[in-house]
């Protein structure tokens, strides 16, 4: 209990954040003040407040789902083909923005891996996680996508070779609204949520979810473990 | 005309471009902006710059570098505790600008000395230079 207020009183602080941006912005707008800046400083203003409504929407579905996780998720098990079902959300959710930057992305095995799972939190976790991949990446560089599988459970690791997690960052990367220095100026969109809710999913679908990063800088591997049958 | 300096101890970049850009609009002074994104380095600055004003953000992180962060008004606290202790430093308005707008932590903000308490959100830039001015023409 206590926990959640104290997250609902950091979101409620976090999502003013952004707000606090468009509307001092817009008071510009509305006293005129903004034809007094060159034209390149009212590009630049129209930007981050473009960054700020993004940062506002994720962090409003984001704080919502976190909250959903926390109560507990209604789940509905149904078979999927694992390759197939990443290709799918690659190519219907995230394709335009890997071509883009100019990402490949490269999936391996897994062509008759079948699970039981929820398909709908699922695509929740591998959307999040190709989206991190891609956002910490630099142009031109490969996402891997490598899936097997063991007695217990199907493994899904996807691996990039962008920003990394410095020794700093590794132990904070699941708290609710971390967010690393490198990653906030990359991306300054993020929630700082996406890693918690990813994980929070997983474990809910009976699974284990790690990263891996050999430094800032050295790429990150996300592992995501689920059981065969939920 | 002597440029007031402004120091924001604020780890959003955005939010202290548009009130610095606030700043750039009032031609009636002329501003030096200051910036530190977290307590440590905001310390440093304070003693090495010797500002006119403080504009601190609540909840920030301790070492920016690092990573670390902190989201408790605490740490935002113990800076104003600091500086307020300071005989050199003591004489600096610090007004306080967060999105905190609970009165607790309003009134504690004051009892430890600072000169104004602005909620962030309910502050639009040009209320922000005014109260800004006011303060520099008490000074």
């Amino acid at each position: 209990m206590e926990e959640e207020k104290s997250f609902l009183r950091v979101a409620k602080h976090q999502l003013k954040t952004p707000l606090t941006l468009i509307k001092g912005y817009l008071s510009f707008m509305q006293s005129g003040d903004f034809q007094k800046f060159p034209p390149e400083k009212q590009k630049e203003i129209a930007d981050k407040m473009a960054i700020s409504s993004e940062k506002l929407n994720f962090l409003i579905n984001d704080v919502f789902l976190s909250l959903q996780i926390k109560e507990g998720i209604k789940l509905s098990p149904e078979s999927i083909k694992l390759k197939e079902f990443i290709e799918d959300i690659y190519n219907t959710a995230l394709k335009p923005n890997y071509e883009k930057k100019g990402l490949i992305f490269n999936i391996q095995n897994g062509d008759s891996f079948e699970i039981n799972s929820d398909k709908f939190y699922l695509t929740i976790v591998i959307q999040k996680l190709l989206d991190n991949a891609e956002k910490y990446s630099t142009p031109g560089q490969t996402v891997d996508i490598n899936i097997r599988k063991d007695d217990k459970y199907a493994i899904i690791e996807i691996k990039d070779s962008g920003i990394g997690l410095t020794e700093e960052e590794k132990p904070k990367i699941f708290e609710r609204f971390f967010r690393g220095a490198e990653a906030r100026k990359i991306w300054p969109s993020g929630s700082g949520l996406g890693l918690n809710i990813v994980k929070g999913i997983i474990e809910t679908l009976g699974g284990e979810f790690s990263v891996e990063s050999a430094g800032q800088n050295q790429g990150t591997k996300s592992i995501v473990k689920l059981p065969l049958i939920l | 005309m002597e440029k007031v300096k402004v120091l924001f101890i604020e780890d959003e970049d955005f939010l202290r471009s548009l009130f610095s850009e606030a700043l750039s609009l009032d031609t009636t002074r002329k501003y030096e902006v200051l910036k530190a994104q977290d307590l440590i380095s905001g310390l440093d600055v304070v003693k090495i710059s010797e500002p006119d004003v403080i504009i601190l953000d609540l909840i920030l992180p301790t070492n920016k570098a690092a990573g670390s962060e902190d989201l408790s008004e605490e740490r935002g606290f113990e800076f104003l505790k600091k500086i307020k202790a300071d005989p050199k430093l003591k004489d600096i308005p610090v007004v306080v600008f967060s999105n905190l707008n609970e009165p607790g932590i309003k009134a504690k903000a004051m009892e430890l000395g600072a000169t104004e308490y602005l909620v962030k959100v309910e502050t639009l830039p040009q209320k922000f230079v005014e109260t800004l001015k006011k303060i520099i023409s008490s000074i």
